[in-house]
């Protein structure tokens, strides 16, 4: 009985950490799915939040990894499903994939530096 | 003999892969067929060594007015051409040789490289795993799109294709072991690949600093090996030596401040308007979608590019924090992903348009071409250790399946590449002109025609593009269009393009448009124009080419009969027809040789100065007898008063009678007879400070004549083309005319103003005329040479002493 309590528990606290990366995830999404161009002011305090998310939850390295694994399908999705075109040129506005590309770039750096520190 | 079979044996599928490799160009183009237009051509594959002895012995540029450039460093992989021509005699055949190079050597030197990487992390019973994984790096780099990409209309930097992971791998061995044989096998290899080791090639600076800098954290701080100083020592200072007959004269050109190097690198307002808003302009073009997936554009293959970024997360997911070298790969993929790119947050941009601050950092204004192939090598590292550690997870079959499945998305997403479609393009904004071309035999005896006249007299080609190219069409539905061949193939200068006519190109479209004749044949005789090579076949011109490369000749003579009218009134005798290829002589009325002595000088002032200088002095010119020398105001008063110079023109009477004869390019003798007044020498050759006049002491010999102009007192004598004798060196310590007496006449040319004080009071003597950079380059050689010797010895000791060390059997 104690360890389906232990069990439940671990799962709920698993359940819990899955949780803490709806947050930033969110945020990336809206910040490129409402905003035409891309801001320093909105991409800086997102990666802040996310390193105050690291520190405080004490996450993995993995962790971050797996939010670059859910921002490449989202890239990869808009790639096979549109033209070549569109990712030609950033001019008159960046595709949608392009900016996912950039929060990939900077989430796979701070995923290295974590793995770097463990 | 055991030790081969084990390697054969451990190595057989990537030796099955690098005869593949060898074998795909052969496909790629048929015999017969040539793929060389382009910015910088490849005509040097037509002929290696007609484009050595034009372009590459002497330090003034094959074409148009002879610009200073220098081009120093192709020449041992000239002669290294040369040789495999003289085997094969065949373009085609030394064609798909330095394709089959590109993709063998690309291949095997990042199968080794990441072999070496990941041999650490494994015992024996696992090595196939490696294997696996340095195949699929391997293919991938091979295939990538900057490998791909740009071997259409390929720059000679392309070598560094195989060169970055040859000369990386070469060093990590030599770090790694320490032996003295790989640091010799680098620097020969460098010495033959000069040109992707010149200093004015960004591609030398976008590489081998970061990749030594890998190579030093590497070694030192992963393998904690210390660095063998002494030999890297020695090693930079080879090369250095081995290299200075190219490296010596980009010095000195880049410390002349009147130089393009020096403007480039140090004037604050180059670097703002031709680095940095060149920059800014090309910025929205670069993507971190594209460092991240790589691909040909095809359609049909847009889903298979997942297979590299995908592969890379799961690198990250199953590395562990020990691997440091992953770590290591990933920061260098990072660093080369952010310069690539550069569209990384508005603060990385910022921080990049710093960069171009930094002297000689411009070079890298066009960043996407100059950082992709470093991108490449270390994305396909980290890809490496990546499919490695995805595949030693798995059981050894499904590791294969795995395998053949990644082999076959590499292929699917590059076929555009592998089955060598890339070459089928046609040419931008024409009528589906083939980059391919089957040369046209009528051309190549063109070509002899001209390499055979005795003459120095310029050529003219028409149709006339807009930029410094030529169009050859060919026998198929194809053409180059390139560089000059005319000039580059005969030794010849001419005039292909609109850039090549600066400061008149402009002039001489607003010319034909006024169907002013007269003005353009007597630009022609001032530009030192002979011949004029007309290409007659339509297929040159409109029929094909509806807008680029004639928007500019197109607008003035819209139609190819309109441009043979236009040829006919300028024209003077037909002297040479092959085909649809035709010469004429200029006429001869206005045609004015390498050398003359004016017989009245025209000062010009400001007048239709538009375009910041006046380059239509010539136009209303009365004058019958060509021999003028125009000059500007200012530079008028220095010779003649405030009164001549308001004249229209200035008579000089008791000319000299002047023969001249070329030693090379940058060398001329000119005999002066019967002169006791100052007089004018005028050479039409673009005005620079370094060509300077040296008058001989010793008697002078007359020349034997080939040709006389004006009644005689103009001979042309027989020219030469001596690179080195006994007299390369006659004017060194001799003192030349002043500066003070040098000046620009003509809006081009270099003329000398001579007084008999200048001789000594002597009537007939010699005048060397010589481009003193040259000398730069002979002490260039001469250093080279020196360093080579001892290079090539200590060559041999390192063989004898491997011999020595070799265990007896």
């Amino acid at each position: 009985m104690q360890k389906k309590i232990e069990s439940i528990n671990l799962y709920q606290l698993k359940s819990l950490a899955f949780f803490k990366f709806i947050p930033p995830i969110l945020l990336i999404l809206g910040d490129v799915l409402f905003f035409q161009k891309s801001s320093d002011w909105r991409t800086f305090p997102i990666l802040i939040f996310y390193v105050f998310l690291i520190i405080r939850y004490k996450l993995r390295a993995n962790a971050t990894f797996f939010i670059c694994l859910f921002l490449f399908f989202l890239i990869y999705i808009q790639y096979i499903f549109s033209s070549p075109a569109i990712f030609e040129s950033q001019y008159p506005i960046a595709p949608f994939g392009e900016k996912i590309a950039v929060w990939l770039y900077l989430f796979l750096v701070i995923g290295v530096i974590q793995r770097w520190r463990e | 003999m055991n030790s081969l079979k084990d390697f054969f044996k451990k190595h057989k599928l990537a030796i099955f892969i690098v005869i593949i490799l060898a074998v795909i160009p052969f496909f790629w183009l048929r015999p017969g067929e040539l793929e060389l237009g382009g910015d910088s051509s490849r005509l040097y594959l037509y002929d290696p060594l007609s484009y050595l002895k034009s372009s590459s012995i002497y330090s003034l540029a094959p074409d148009g007015l002879g610009n200073l450039w220098m081009n120093q460093s192709m020449l041992p992989f000239l002669l290294m051409l040369g040789f495999i021509y003289f085997i094969f005699h065949s373009p085609y055949a030394l064609t798909i040789l330095l394709y089959s190079l590109s993709l063998v050597g690309g291949f095997l030197f990042i199968y080794l490289i990441i072999l070496e990487i990941l041999k650490n992390h494994v015992k024996e019973d696992k090595l196939s795993y490696v294997h696996a994984a340095t195949i699929l790096g391997g293919l991938f780099y091979t295939f990538a799109p900057s490998v791909g990409q740009n071997i259409h209309f390929a720059l000679i930097i392309q070598n560094q294709v195989f060169l970055n992971p040859m000369i990386f791998y070469l060093t990590l061995m030599f770090l790694k072991s320490q032996k003295s044989k790989y640091l010799w096998f680098m620097l020969l290899t460098t010495f033959i690949f000069a040109p992707n080791f010149s200093l004015a090639v960004p591609a030398l600076f976008s590489f081998y600093p970061l990749a030594f800098l890998f190579l030093v954290l590497y070694v030192t701080q992963y393998l904690k090996k210390s660095l063998p100083w002494k030999k890297l020592l020695v090693g930079i200072i080879l090369f250095l030596g081995i290299h200075a007959f190219h490296i010596l004269p980009v010095i000195v050109n880049t410390f002349d401040p009147s130089s393009y190097y020096n403007t480039r690198i140090f004037n604050a307002s180059s670097i703002q308007n031709e680095g940095l808003n060149y920059f800014n302009a090309i910025l929205h073009y670069a993507m971190v979608t594209k460092s991240f997936f790589y691909t040909y554009g095809a359609p049909y293959a847009q889903w298979a590019i997942f297979v590299g970024p995908l592969c890379i997360i799961l690198g990250f997911l199953l590395s562990k924090a020990k691997q440091k070298d992953f770590t290591l790969i990933a920061i260098f993929f990072f660093i080369t992903t952010f310069l690539e790119s550069a569209n990384i947050t508005h603060i990385g941009i910022e921080f990049y348009r710093k960069l171009f601050y930094i002297p000689g950092f411009s070079m890298f204004r066009n960043f996407y071409g100059q950082w992709q192939w470093v991108q490449t090598f270390f994305y396909t590292l980290l890809l490496g250790y990546s499919f490695f550690l995805i595949l030693s997870k798995l059981k050894r079959k499904i590791s294969y399946i795995l395998l053949c499945l990644i082999v076959g998305s590499i292929v699917v997403s590059n076929w555009e590449f592998i089955s060598g479609q890339i070459f089928r393009q046609p040419h931008r904004a024409t009528k589906d002109v083939s980059t391919i071309i089957e040369m046209d035999p009528h051309f190549e005896e063109t070509l002899s025609f001209f390499r055979n006249q005795p003459d120095d007299g310029k050529i003219f080609d028409f149709p006339f593009t807009e930029f410094s190219y030529q169009v050859i069409p060919g026998l198929n539905r194809g053409a180059y269009i390139g560089p000059s061949p005319t000039s580059y193939l005969t030794g010849r200068r001419d005039f292909s393009g609109h850039q090549i006519l600066e400061p008149f190109s402009d002039t001489f479209i607003k010319l034909i448009e006024e169907k002013n004749y007269v003005a353009i044949k007597r630009l022609f005789g001032l530009l030192n124009i002979k011949y004029i090579f007309y290409i007659t076949d339509p297929r040159a011109y409109k029929e094909f080419f509806p807008q680029l490369p004639y928007s500019v000749l197109l607008k003035v003579l819209p139609e190819s009969k309109s441009l043979t009218d236009f040829v006919g009134k300028i024209k003077g005798e037909k002297i040479f027809e092959q085909g649809s290829y035709l010469v004429y002589n200029s006429d001869n009325d206005y045609y004015l040789p390498h050398f003359y002595v004016p017989t009245s000088i025209v000062p010009y002032g400001d007048k239709n100065k538009s375009a910041g200088e006046n380059v239509s002095f010539f136009v209303d010119s009365k004058e019958k007898d060509p021999r003028i020398g125009y000059i500007s105001n200012e530079e008028c008063v220095r010779f003649y008063s405030s009164s001549d110079c308001r004249q229209d023109k200035i008579k000089i009477n008791n000319i000299p009678t002047i023969g001249f004869k070329r030693i090379n390019s940058t060398k001329y003798k000119v005999v002066i007879s019967g002169t006791n007044t100052p007089f004018f020498l005028i050479f039409s050759d673009k005005f620079h400070k370094d060509w300077k006049a040296f008058i001989l002491n010793s008697e002078s010999k007359k020349l034997k004549v080939q040709e006389s102009y004006f009644g005689g007192s103009v001979q042309e004598s027989y020219h030469e083309n001596i690179f080195l004798d006994s007299k390369t060196f006659e004017t060194l310590g001799m003192k030349s005319l002043p500066e003070s007496q040098h000046f620009m006449v003509n809006g081009y040319a270099n003329a000398w103003h001579i007084t008999p004080k200048d001789s000594g009071g002597k009537n007939n003597y010699e005048i060397i005329i010589e481009m003193s950079q040259q000398r730069i380059a002979y002490y260039g050689l001469g250093i080279s040479a020196i360093f080579l010797t001892v290079f090539l010895f200590w060559g041999y000791k390192i063989l004898m002493d491997n011999r020595k060390n070799r265990p007896k059997i």
